[in-house]
Parts: structure tokens; C-alpha cells; sequence
């Protein structure tokens, strides 16, 4: 594939239009470091230890209550954000999605990709470094862009966003245990996945972020018919990414899935808490608005 | 019970099941490939749909399956069939009742009831209420089954009063189940007229049912039908002597009596032996439910031989409570010495050897066995008894005559006779007087060696003599030690059936000669039983020689011949050799009525017990110890008639329940329940589809 195949120009193009849209709706400005430090903007309190710089301490309530207390100030800097994109076989399934996308059109994939760079823009424009992550897919040129700031880098994940096809299997456990390790400390990590693999498989791995003190949010992409299983007749499902098919009357299913997707949900909520990860929905079938301003709120 | 199919055939509809089976083997084959990206959540749906599916699909597919093998087993016609079940067919033919009058029918009704109420006294009502209770012109008679069958009227009559009145009349027996003659008489009544033979009995027993399968098969093949009407009673059980024998023991010996017990209790009852001489013993014997316990009561040292009666007492039944057995004289015999030649010393006195070889510890020594010797002159003889005296010994007795006609009878009766000669025989008085007697005619006496030398030797017995068969261990060399130096000869004779030469000297001389005389025996001794004629009281063979003598010719009182058996309703002869004489039978309960034949006399018992037949003022010519059958006092129910019936006719004696309607219920009962069990399941699958939606429209609308 060249980079002028017409499909991906056509990607990068609707791309760029829907992130420019949804990001011109959000205002602009600072944000705060997640790392204390000495600086202008109070923080907190904490009580005075030997070692801390006397100069923090506030004389004034020392001299009112008798108490030793030391100021705290916020840090500025710069805030590093990774997104790591699920572009398993499972991604590209789904009808109902909102965003088209050149022969993706619907797909989980499609409301993926644009969240991604609508997010890389909208970061990019603060001025702040980006990278992204991609597990697994194909015709993946760079599967590992490090957080940088500047256009080039957008550039660079556009082109990977645009080129990348849904494809294989992410193993989200293995894939996130690598990743950890690679991110930068006190950054902030963007997961945007369907999550189709069991949360007990993958749930552990997100320990790796939480060491990392990372900010984790995690966007869980579904296509809503999926999850309704409103999928017509009877049929063979199978699953792209491979494995036994299962013959099934969309009837019978439909009555039992509410059920389990709570369940399912459940599930992955208690996993995500344990690391103090930001759980946020996405259904393909809605306008992203919703879930950018979740999704930057706290930024 | 057992299940028949009328239409087999029609089980091939039994293939229909194939079809739900089929169809939950075989679902629908999805043609439509759906790629699916929440793969995680379908298996997660399928698992719990699964879960479900185990509990419900296998109930309905056994549901459907169960009900139309009910209409495949309902289409080929199914049903039961009962052997061994009366016939309902309203028959209204001739009728003959058979009254069971045995002796096991004695028993009580129930134990806590009045003792008079027995099975056969509720028999013999129902019967009397169920002829009373037959149309009018319903001819009927009756027979009864204990001991030997008997109708009780000539033919059928319908005169149904009179044939009531014989059963109201008829007594209970002690005799043995005659079913099949009764079956039998029945069935020559009827006539081959068809009919129903109706019984009533205990059919306790193992054999008298068994033994009427012939006559059932002969009245099924005549069109006769059987209605057997059992008569039970509430607790089965009987305690009766199975046998009692008299055996060694301390004291007098022991009687050792076996007791069974058919009840389902043990039981500990009281036990008398009542002896000949009227002594009783009592012991107290427990035994166990269903089995046998033994008892031994110890025997006085004396008593009289004859018949011993062990009595018992048991709830249940009176009938079989009293055993006879035989038992021989106990304690010393009695032989009666008559001295004909009392010497002036005792070595020339028979008596005098006669007696140490008789008794060699004494008159007290001879008290727990052995012998006791009386002594007598010819004079005073007194009447002989062989009940009291075993064995007379006429010892040189001058003149017999005065004493010849007791002698006779004594002897006839069974007793024994030793006549040792001497000098004060004389051939001519012994033969006119003891002709009948004497084996064989006496000659004279006659020296046999010289005065000073010594006499002729005694050849050795011959061993294979009844008589001399104890001195084969030894002892037997001892009489080559005997010489005579003079002997009685006697007329010429030959060995043949009635007398024959026991003993003889070593130059042929008989010595001993036997000879039979009605029951009884004569033994001649042609010398002397002291030292008069030889040295034979001081050989050692000479004491057990005497003692040998007693036991041979006294060994039991009235020989084996008088020693008999017999069972109650069963008709007992006793040969007699004369029967001129007045004979009577006494039993327990007196006189019984007996038959005088040629051979003996005739009669049939009809309680157990001792039975004597006996000449009037004589002794006992015979006893007779009478006991009820053994398989009549073993009340436990035996095969039962109607299933006998049913093997030798099962077409006639069996009940048919169609089931053809019950399989259909069954089906139409199996295909509303998987009906039903199929709606519920539906109805939850809609309510599940239900909710799915509306919580999906909550959903959409947030």
C-alpha cells in the first residue's frame, strides 16, 4: 500500500474533519500536573516533617494554632498523553456507527480511530506531547509513536490511523504488560478498546500503569446492535479474530443479553477501580461529543 | 402377575419416538454467517442458555417419548393377567363341598380367642352358611377330607337342609389331609356334569396339595371348576414331638424327645413322659421359633416295658399333643429258678451254681441290669407272667406235669424255657407232660466214661450261632474244658426249622438243642448244671454261658413281632398266631372296634396314644404305639390350591385387566405435562425477550 492509496487519503481526510470538528467544541487552556511540586498555585496542606524547606511553612498558622503545617503547591508542565488503540479483527465489526470511514463505514474501528484523533489533535493544539500505541491490526507502520508535540507528529499518527486495518488479535493482557513499562511516569493513558477479551485476563495488567502513576482512562467502544444482539435471524456468529462459531437464534440471545453485559460491565468497572482508571462508554452509534468532554474533563 | 401384549405387532409404532428425538438431536442449521465482534458476550449468553436447556429439554424429550410409547403400548392392546385367581362366572351347576376335617384344622382360630373356635369349626360354619345359601334347585352334597374321604351324602341332592344338617354334624378328625381322594370322590359324583367343587380347608402342608395335582387335572379336563375357600387363622403356630427314643443314660437310662415348633415365637412349655407303670416326668423344653429343641429326661433304674406317652401343652393345637413310643423293660430281668433237685450241699445243688452264675454280685448288684433270680420249687410255681418272668430254668425237675400248662403258655406267650436233666428226670414223665415242649423226645440217661476217669470232653461251639456269637471275642476255648461223664440221650432227630443242635460233645452226644414254641423258646440241656454229671459249673466258661442264655432267650419282653406302630386314622393290623381266643384292642380311650381276620386283627386308630391288643386276663398279646402324621401337625401354609389349579389349567384360573384405556390416559397425561412444561419454558423465553426490550428502550431514551 502507497501512501496515496485513495481509501487512506479518504481516511486521513475524514479523519481530520471529524477531530477539527469535535475539538472546536471543547475551549482551550492549561492544565495541571498530576505532580506536586513548588510552585505559585496552592495545593494542600500536609504536616511539617524534618527535611521539608522551611520556607514552605506557613508562619501564620503556625503562629495562630501552634501547628507546623507546610505548603503545597501545584507543579506546571508539560502533560504527556498516550493513547493505545485496540485494532483487533474485532474492531472492524459493527453497522451502526456514526462516523464513517472508507471502507470501515459503521465499524467499531471507524468511531475508534476518529476518537483518537480527535484526542491527538486537541492535545496537540495545547501543545503538549502525544503518542499512540497500536495493538494488534495490520499494515501498521508504526505500532509504537512515543509522546512527541508538533504537527509532524500528528502527521505521523494520522498516517498510522488512516493506514491501519483492523486485524488479528490484540491480547490485551500481553500487549498492556509490554506497555507499561514504556510509558512515561505521571502521563496520561488513553485506552480505546471493545474490551472483547475477559476482563480476568486483562484486568491484572493494568496494575503496570497504576506503578507508573499514570492517569488511565479507558474508552470501551461497542456497537450497540452487537450488544442487543438486535442481528436479524438465525446465523452462524463467528468472530474475526477467529475461534469455534457459534449457531444461535438472535431471539433467544437478545433475551438473555441485557443480563450479561451488566454482568460484563460489572466486571470491568471493579477491575478499572482497582487502578483508579476512568471507565467511559462509546457507543458507535452516538456522537463522540459526549465521550471527548468525558473523556478530557480533569485534563 | 404378568403383562401380555394382544396386538405385539403394533409395537412397531414404537418407531414414532424417533421423531422427538430426532428433532432435538437435529436443530436448525443456521445458513447465514454473521461475523461478530462480542463474541465474549454470545459464549457468556450460550453458557447460561445451556445451563438451562440441561434441566428443561431432557424433561420435555422424555415427556414426548413416554407418551407416545403409552400409545404405541395402548395400540397393541396391553394387559394384566393374574394367576391364580377364581373365576367369576356365576356358575350356577352342581356343587360338592369339601370339608377339610384333618387333624391341623384343630387348630385355634386365634390365640386370644375361645379355645373352641377352631379353622375347622369356621370352616365347617362357612360351609353350612354357604349351602344354606345357594338358589333353590341347586344340587349339592359334600365330602370330607380328613383321614379317609367320605361323602357325607349318598349323591348330589337339592336338598340343601339335609346336607347342612350333615355338615353342622361332622366332627373334627385326627387324620391326614385326603385331598385328592375327596377331589376324587367329588369328581364321580359330578359325573361329568361339570360342576364346581367347593373347598374348604387350611392347605397347610407340603404334600397334600401337591399330591392333588392329578384329580385337578381330571376335573378341569371333565369342565369341573375348583373354588378353594382357605380357611387361616390368625397366628400360625404348633408345637409337637417329632420323636422320642429311649437310649443309655445315668439311672435307668434316658428318653431323649425332639420337639419342633412351627409358630413364629419361641415358646417354653411344659413336658411330661408318662411311663408304662404310670410314672411321670416333667421337664420343661423352649423351643425356638421355627426350629426344634431337644429334651433327655433320665428313666427311673426299674421300670416296665411297653408303651410311654410324652405329653405336651401348647396353645394351639390339643390334637398332636401326646406321643406314643416304645420302650423296653428297664432295669433287672427276672429269671425264675425252679429247683428240682435241693441238695444236701450246695455243690450238689443246681440252684446253687445257677445262682452265682445269675447274679454273681448278688440281688443288689443285678438292680440296674443284669439278672435277679427267683427260686421255686416245683411246687410252688406260681402263675407265670413273661411280663414279669423272662426266662424259666427247670432244673432237674423230677415231675413237670403239675407244671406243664403254665409252662406251655409261658412259653407260647414269648418266654423263655431252660430244662437242665439230672437224675430226677425220668424220659417217660417229661415226655407225656412236656411233649409240646420238648425239642426233641428224652431217651435215658447214660454214662459216658468209667467211675474215677475222665469224662468226654464238649466239642467247641460254633461262633456263628446266635447264641454263642459274644464268646467269638474269646472264651470260646474254654468249653473243651468241660467233660460229662453222663448225659441224657435223646430220640434220634434232624436239625430242621423248629429245633436244631446248639451244642454238642466231642463224640457228638447232643449237648444243647433249641427248640421254638409259639412266640416263645425251649433250650434242652441233655446234662446237669451242677457237679453231678461233669465239671461244667466250675469251668469259667459256665457263668457266661448262663448269663448268655438269659439275654438269648429273654431279650425283650413278647418279641419284636409285638412291638408296633401306627398313625391315627390309618388302619392298623396285628398278626396274631391264634386268634381263637377273644381279642380285644384297648386304646386310650378305652375299647376300640376291631376286625378279626385269619392273620391277626384289624382296626384304625383314632387318637394317639398306647394301644394294647390283648387276650382277657392275659397278658398283652401286642402294643401299639399310635401317633398323629407329622406332616398334619406342621400347620404352616403349603402351596396353595388355587395356584396349583392355575398351573394345571392356567386359561381357567386366571384374571385379565385390560390397560388399553390406563396407557391412553397415561399418554394424553404425559403429552399435557410436556404441553405444559413446553409453555412455561416459552412463556419465560417471551418475558426474558420482553424485558430485554424494555430495558433496551429505557436505554435509548437515556
Amino acid at each position: 500500500m502507497t501512501i496515496w492509496d485513495p481509501v487512506v487519503v479518504a481516511r486521513l481526510a475524514a479523519l481530520e474533519l471529524h477531530a477539527r470538528t469535535l475539538v472546536a467544541g471543547f475551549r482551550t487552556g492549561g492544565h495541571r500536573s498530576r505532580r506536586v511540586s513548588s510552585n505559585i498555585e496552592f495545593a494542600d496542606y500536609k504536616p511539617y516533617t524534618p527535611g521539608d524547606p522551611l520556607r514552605d511553612l506557613d508562619w501564620r498558622i503556625a503562629a495562630r494554632s501552634d501547628r507546623l503545617v507546610v505548603r503545597r503547591h501545584h507543579a506546571e508542565e508539560e502533560l504527556a498523553v498516550h493513547i493505545v488503540l485496540d485494532a483487533s479483527a474485532d474492531m472492524s465489526t459493527g453497522t451502526a456507527g456514526a462516523y464513517p470511514l472508507a471502507g470501515l463505514d459503521g465499524s467499531k474501528w471507524s468511531t475508534a480511530s476518529v476518537l483518537a484523533a480527535t484526542l491527538a489533535l486537541w492535545v496537540s493544539q495545547r501543545g503538549d506531547p502525544v503518542g499512540l500505541s497500536v495493538l494488534g491490526g495490520k499494515q501498521v507502520q508504526w505500532p509504537w509513536l512515543p509522546p512527541k508535540a508538533g504537527a509532524a507528529q500528528l502527521g505521523r499518527l494520522y498516517r498510522v490511523l488512516s493506514e491501519t486495518r483492523p486485524e488479528g488479535r490484540a491480547d490485551l493482557s500481553e500487549s498492556l504488560m509490554q506497555l507499561g513499562p514504556r510509558v512515561r511516569r505521571n502521563s496520561l493513558v488513553v485506552v480505546i478498546s471493545d474490551l472483547m477479551e475477559s476482563p480476568a485476563e486483562w484486568g491484572p495488567a493494568l496494575d503496570a500503569f497504576g506503578e507508573r502513576r499514570c492517569d488511565l482512562r479507558v474508552v470501551h467502544v461497542h456497537d450497540p446492535d452487537e450488544w442487543t444482539f438486535a442481528l436479524g435471524d438465525i446465523g452462524r456468529f463467528f468472530s474475526p479474530e477467529g475461534g469455534l462459531p457459534v449457531d444461535a437464534d438472535p431471539i433467544d440471545v437478545a433475551a438473555q443479553m441485557p443480563e450479561v453485559v451488566e454482568a460484563y460491565l460489572t466486571e470491568v468497572r471493579a477491575w478499572l477501580a482497582r487502578c483508579r482508571g476512568l471507565h467511559v462508554l462509546a457507543p458507535t452509534n452516538s456522537e463522540l461529543g459526549g465521550v471527548v468532554s468525558q473523556l478530557i474533563r480533569g485534563m | 402377575m404378568t403383562p401380555v401384549l394382544l396386538a405385539p405387532l403394533a409395537l412397531a409404532l414404537g418407531a414414532l419416538i424417533i421423531g422427538p428425538i430426532a428433532a432435538h438431536l437435529t436443530r436448525r442449521k443456521p445458513t447465514r454467517r454473521v461475523p461478530y465482534g462480542a463474541m465474549l458476550l454470545l459464549q457468556r449468553v450460550v453458557k447460561r442458555q445451556k445451563r438451562r436447556r440441561r434441566l428443561y429439554d431432557p424433561l420435555v424429550l422424555l415427556l414426548r417419548v413416554l407418551a407416545i410409547l403409552a400409545v404405541t403400548i395402548a395400540v397393541s392392546r396391553p394387559e394384566l393377567r393374574y394367576p391364580g385367581v377364581l373365576p367369576e362366572d356365576g356358575e350356577t351347576g352342581p356343587i360338592v363341598i369339601l370339608i377339610d376335617n384333618s387333624l391341623s384344622m384343630d387348630l385355634v382360630a386365634s390365640p386370644d380367642g375361645p379355645e373352641d373356635v377352631t379353622l375347622f369349626s369356621t370352616a365347617r360354619e362357612q360351609a353350612v352358611s354357604y349351602v344354606r345359601g345357594l338358589p333353590d334347585g341347586v344340587r349339592v352334597a359334600a365330602v370330607t377330607m380328613g383321614g379317609a374321604a367320605r361323602p357325607l351324602v349318598p349323591a348330589l341332592t337339592d336338598d340343601r337342609g339335609s346336607v347342612a344338617a350333615e355338615i353342622s354334624q361332622l366332627r373334627q378328625g385326627h387324620g391326614e389331609t385326603s385331598l385328592a381322594d375327596a377331589l376324587g370322590v367329588a369328581r364321580r359324583m359330578l359325573a361329568g356334569n361339570g360342576g364346581r367343587v367347593i373347598v374348604f380347608s387350611d392347605e397347610a402342608g407340603s404334600v397334600a396339595v401337591p399330591e392333588a395335582r392329578d384329580e385337578l387335572g381330571l376335573l378341569s379336563r371333565q369342565d369341573i371348576a375348583l373354588e378353594p375357600r382357605p380357611v387361616r387363622a390368625e397366628e400360625v403356630g404348633n408345637l409337637y414331638v417329632t420323636s422320642a427314643v429311649y437310649g443309655d443314660g445315668l439311672e435307668g437310662g434316658s428318653v431323649r424327645v425332639e420337639v419342633s415348633n412351627v409358630g413364629a415365637r419361641a415358646v417354653e412349655v411344659p413336658l411330661v413322659v408318662r411311663l408304662p407303670d404310670g410314672t411321670e416326668i416333667t421337664a420343661f423344653v423352649e423351643v425356638p421359633a421355627g426350629g426344634v429343641a431337644t429334651e433327655t429326661v433320665t428313666v427311673p433304674r426299674v421300670s416296665d416295658g411297653g408303651v410311654a406317652v410324652v405329653e405336651l401343652d401348647d396353645p394351639w393345637l390339643d390334637a398332636d399333643d401326646r406321643f406314643a413310643f416304645h420302650l423296653p423293660r428297664v432295669g433287672a430281668g427276672r429269671v425264675l429258678v425252679v429247683d428240682g433237685d435241693p441238695g444236701p450241699t450246695p455243690t450238689a445243688s443246681e440252684v446253687y451254681f445257677l445262682e452265682r452264675a445269675l447274679a454273681p454280685w448278688g440281688v443288689n448288684g443285678g438292680v440296674g441290669g443284669g439278672v435277679l433270680p427267683d427260686v421255686t420249687a416245683a411246687g410252688g410255681l406260681p402263675e407265670l407272667d413273661p411280663e414279669t418272668h423272662r426266662v424259666v430254668f427247670l432244673a432237674n425237675v423230677s415231675d413237670p406235669a403239675p407244671i406243664a400248662g403254665n409252662l406251655l403258655a409261658f412259653v407260647r406267650q414269648g418266654g423263655g424255657l431252660v430244662i437242665s436233666l439230672g437224675e430226677n428226670v425220668t424220659a417217660e414223665r417229661f415226655n407225656a407232660s412236656l411233649g409240646g415242649l420238648l425239642p426233641v423226645p428224652l431217651r435215658r440217661p447214660r454214662s459216658l466214661s468209667a467211675v474215677g476217669e475222665p469224662g468226654i470232653s464238649t466239642e467247641l461251639p460254633d461262633v456263628t450261632l446266635p447264641l454263642f456269637e459274644p464268646f467269638a471275642r474269646g472264651g470260646r476255648m474254654a468249653f473243651a474244658g468241660t467233660q460229662w461223664t453222663r448225659l441224657f440221650t435223646l430220640d434220634p432227630f434232624e436239625d430242621g426249622e423248629d429245633r436244631s443242635t446248639l451244642l454238642r460233645t466231642a463224640s457228638g452226644i447232643p449237648l444243647l438243642v433249641e427248640g421254638r414254641v409259639g412266640r416263645g423258646r425251649v433250650l434242652l440241656f441233655t446234662g446237669t448244671v451242677d457237679l453231678d454229671w461233669g465239671n461244667f459249673p466250675l469251668q469259667s466258661s459256665f457263668m457266661p454261658f448262663v448269663q448268655r442264655i438269659v439275654t438269648y432267650l429273654g431279650g425283650a419282653t413278647g418279641g419284636d413281632g409285638a412291638r408296633l406302630s401306627g398313625q391315627v386314622g390309618v388302619p392298623t393290623l396285628v398278626d396274631l398266631v391264634d386268634t381263637s381266643a377273644p381279642i380285644e384292642v384297648q386304646g386310650p380311650a378305652g375299647t376300640v372296634a376291631a376286625n378279626l381276620t385269619g392273620a391277626g386283627v384289624r382296626f384304625v386308630p383314632q387318637e394317639a396314644g398306647a394301644y394294647q391288643i390283648e387276650t382277657p386276663g392275659a397278658p398283652p398279646l401286642a402294643r401299639v404305639a399310635v401317633n398323629t402324621s407329622a406332616e398334619e401337625s406342621d400347620v404352616r401354609l403349603g402351596p396353595e390350591l388355587i395356584s396349583l389349579a392355575a398351573e394345571v389349567d392356567p386359561e381357567r384360573y386366571q384374571r385379565r385387566v385390560p390397560l388399553t384405556v390406563w396407557c391412553l390416559l397415561a399418554a394424553v397425561l404425559f403429552g399435557l405435562a410436556q404441553a405444559l412444561l413446553a409453555w412455561r419454558v416459552e412463556r419465560a423465553r417471551l418475558r426474558d425477550i420482553e424485558a430485554a426490550r424494555a430495558a433496551e428502550g429505557v436505554e435509548h431514551a437515556a
